[in-house]
């Protein structure tokens, strides 16, 4: 970037307030980059910086580089997470100290206004990658602080490279004057839309898991620990999630540790006495602590002598646990129930107030634990039923045998413990029965009419799109297929949200554009065929698990699936149920 | 007459023995000894003699009937220890041998598969049956050889549909 001779203008911030609510429409991770890369620019811009930083520091909330612009472009960024991000130190912690805006003419000095310089002092805390990118070729820098009343909540940073002119006192004063005005309005609602995807996401993960249990399936652990690596200042989570009956030892630890997450059982794994996973009369929740505590060494100590992990779950969760430095636990029990924990892990030493939970994820937390006590009554109430078929009807057998070998039968009929073995078995059949009330089991659905009503719920969620249901004969509406609401949910919400990305990723480059999603529904010989397509384009998935799902789904409805390319279609063919 | 019956119990299983401690494994082994001891005057009263080929291990059902080659599966129809494993979810305990009838009838056409359980329902009944059952009976958990005894006329009427079945075949 040229630097000019400029005079300095105010920052007009008209456009910009027209432009974002444009660019937060699709509710996509990616309109939050957009948002912020058209504030930084226009900073960057005004105030003809080279390198420009948008971090935030809400507590209970994500701290983290938000964006990062070199040269006119979004800088790469090659690690997994940004969130190295120290408010305490450096300069933004003399920022958070002072709470006011700070000009720096050459950061690579060694004192800076008689004082030992403190971004010398934490460079060897921070990536290579972004010391050599993003502070080695600078030198003056500004540091803009927004707050929400008096805390600071974000800040802006803008650098120059070294050879240029530094910043001068008129230019932070034009950025201060910005930020006064409409810097912490903006910063708000780039905010609030993170939120609202976030929220978007936690909201979603709980639906697939009322799903799944509702489904009898077995619920996907890493997925459900995504909202607290999402919503949270944590740059490790822990989540222990007891598993099978109520006398089992056995935990199911996920771990997320910068993108990358991992599931381990721990079989046998009794948890020692002052252990978090005991749900003790007098546990108090949440429970702060830090490196080196004896919590954690003891975990440490049984994660090495642990004889049934293998190298890489042990070598994974070792490195996770090495490198806390500060966390916070969240209990999952309930009920006298012990379900489980969260760990809430950070880089940081000391870093508990940004750990907690802000009260999105405090209000999923609460959800889930009310799924596993969920998954968990069910699991009891089944192991009861399991216990009295077998052993308890084949016990009651042999001491009915035993009697009938020792009383002759006329006898039998007025013989008071015979009497009493009837009465057990009625009350072990009663309870067996109860046991297997709740179970899955699928439905006769009139497709054409659950469609309509399915449709009609989107139309409402997605009124941007335009959704068309075409059925295209008239007896669709009599037939019905075998399945569940869940079932069917799980393979139309993940088309509908496939659609929804695909359409993105046109918005994006032409805001005008309306999205479309058209589904026929056709009837065959034996079988209802839906034809489901939109007018996005191609995107890169992450996982590719929506069309894993619907696949499953399909396979267990004994219907096929098909992918038409060009254009795009998804082809279901269900199979009509037979009437009787 | 020789019959060999391959007896799939969750019985027989390590999965399902591991889980009990051997008080309460009592009770059902002594049920398999009635069962055996009902049948065991099979050859003098209906001239078959009985050779069962037990096994808990339902995931090789296939494998086992193609190695041991039966007269007749006579199939136990709940199975929580393998339906744990398989699916995290003991109550799913009879679709792992519905899945079992299927595969078997898959390959083995017109091999007789009784299906057998403790306390069955109609719904499980409609299942086996659809899968492909021969027939659907109920286990009495009564441990008396003179109770299990009938099951051998059962067994009688298969083996001789299946040996005219075979003898129109060969005309």
């Amino acid at each position: 970037m040229s630097q000019k001779g400029h005079s300095i203008k105010k920052i007009n911030a008209g456009s910009l307030l027209e432009k974002i609510p444009v660019l937060a429409i699709s509710g996509e991770e990616s309109s939050v980059d957009q948002i912020l890369f058209e504030v930084l620019s226009l900073l960057m811009e005004q105030v003809d910086a080279d390198i420009g930083q948008i971090n935030l520091l809400p507590i209970g909330g994500r701290v983290e580089k938000l964006c990062i612009i070199k040269d006119g472009k979004l800088w790469s960024r090659k690690e997994a997470a940004l969130n190295f991000y120290d408010p305490f130190h450096g300069f933004t912690g003399m920022i958070m100290s002072s709470g006011k805006s700070l000009i720096v003419e050459n950061i690579w000095d060694k004192v800076i206004d008689g004082r030992p310089n403190p971004f010398l002092e934490i460079t060897t805390t921070m990536s290579d990658e972004y010391i050599a990118d993003i502070k080695k070729p600078v030198a003056s820098i500004i540091i803009l602080p927004l707050k929400r009343g008096k805390d600071i909540f974000c800040t802006i940073e803008l650098s120059r490279y070294r050879g240029k002119k530094s910043f001068i006192c008129k230019e932070k004063e034009t950025l201060e004057d910005f930020a006064r005005k409409n810097g912490d309005l903006i910063m708000e609602y780039v905010i609030d839309i993170r939120n609202r995807i976030a929220l978007n996401t936690a909201q979603k993960k709980l639906l697939q898991m009322a799903r799944l249990i509702a489904s009898n399936r077995s619920l996907d652990y890493r997925d459900l620990i995504d909202p607290y690596t999402k919503l949270s200042a944590a740059d490790i989570v822990l989540a222990f999630f007891k598993t099978g009956n109520i006398n089992d030892t056995r935990y199911r630890v996920v771990v997320w540790k910068g993108g990358e997450v991992r599931e381990v059982l721990l079989h046998d794994f009794v948890p020692s006495g002052e252990s978090v996973l005991r749900d003790e009369r007098d546990s108090i929740f949440p429970v702060e602590g830090a490196a080196g505590d004896k919590r954690l060494d003891n975990f440490k100590r049984r994660i090495e002598n642990l004889s049934d992990l293998s190298k890489e779950d042990r070598a994974f969760l070792l490195d996770g646990l090495s490198q806390v430095k500060s966390y916070v636990i969240y209990s999952l029990h309930m009920l006298s129930q012990e379900l489980g924990v969260i760990i809430l892990g950070s880089l940081r030493p000391a870093f508990w107030q940004f750990l907690h939970m802000n009260s999105f994820l405090a209000l999923y937390n609460s959800l889930l634990r009310s799924f596993l006590l969920n998954e968990r009554i069910i699991q009891q109430l089944s192991d009861v039923s399991n216990k009295i078929h077998n052993p308890g009807f084949y016990l009651l057998g042999a001491l009915k045998s035993a009697l009938v070998y020792k009383e002759s039968p006329i006898d039998l009929e007025n013989n008071t413990a015979f009497k009493s073995l009837k009465g057990i078995e009625d009350l072990f059949k009663e309870l067996h029965d109860q046991g297997k009330v709740l179970r899955w089991r699928p439905k006769k659905i009139y497709f054409a009419l659950w469609m309509r009503a399915f449709i009609h719920r989107k139309m409402a969620q997605l009124p941007c799109f335009k959704i068309d249901l075409n059925l295209k004969d008239d007896r669709i509406s009599e037939n019905r297929i075998m399945a569940s609401d869940e079932q069917l949910e799980t393979i139309f919400e993940n088309l509908f949200s496939n659609s929804v990305r695909a359409i993105t990723v046109v918005q994006v480059k032409k805001q005008s554009f309306i999205g479309k999603i058209d589904i026929i529904v056709e009837q065959k010989e034996k079988s209802v065929e839906v034809m489901f397509t939109d007018n996005g384009e191609k995107y890169d998935t992450v996982s590719g698990r929506g069309i894993n799902q619907i696949e499953t789904e399909m396979q267990s409805l004994k219907g096929e699936m098909h992918i038409n390319k060009n254009p795009y279609q998804t082809h279901l063919v269900f199979p009509i149920a037979a009437e009787e | 007459m020789n019959a060999k019956i391959l007896f799939l119990d969750d019985i027989f299983s390590p999965l399902f023995r591991k889980q009990f401690p051997s008080d309460q494994l009592i009770w059902d082994d002594n049920w398999i000894s009635s069962l055996e001891q009902g049948l065991a005057d099979s050859e003098t009263k209906i001239g078959v003699c009985i050779e069962f080929i037990k096994s808990g291990d339902i995931d090789s059902c296939r494998e086992l009937i193609e190695k041991e080659k039966p007269d007749l599966v006579l199939l136990d129809l709940f199975w929580p220890e393998d339906a744990q494993r398989k699916f995290g979810d003991r109550s799913r305990a009879t679709d792992i041998s519905i899945d079992a009838v299927k595969k078997i009838r898959a390959s083995f056409p017109v091999l007789p598969v009784i299906c057998y359980t403790v306390q069955p329902d109609r719904e499980l009944m409609e299942e086996a049956y659809s899968a492909g059952a021969t027939i659907f009976l109920e286990k009495v958990v009564m441990a008396l050889p003179e109770i299990q005894s009938p099951l051998k006329y059962i067994l009688f009427y298969l083996l001789r549909q299946m040996q005219s079945k075979a003898e129109s075949g060969l005309k």
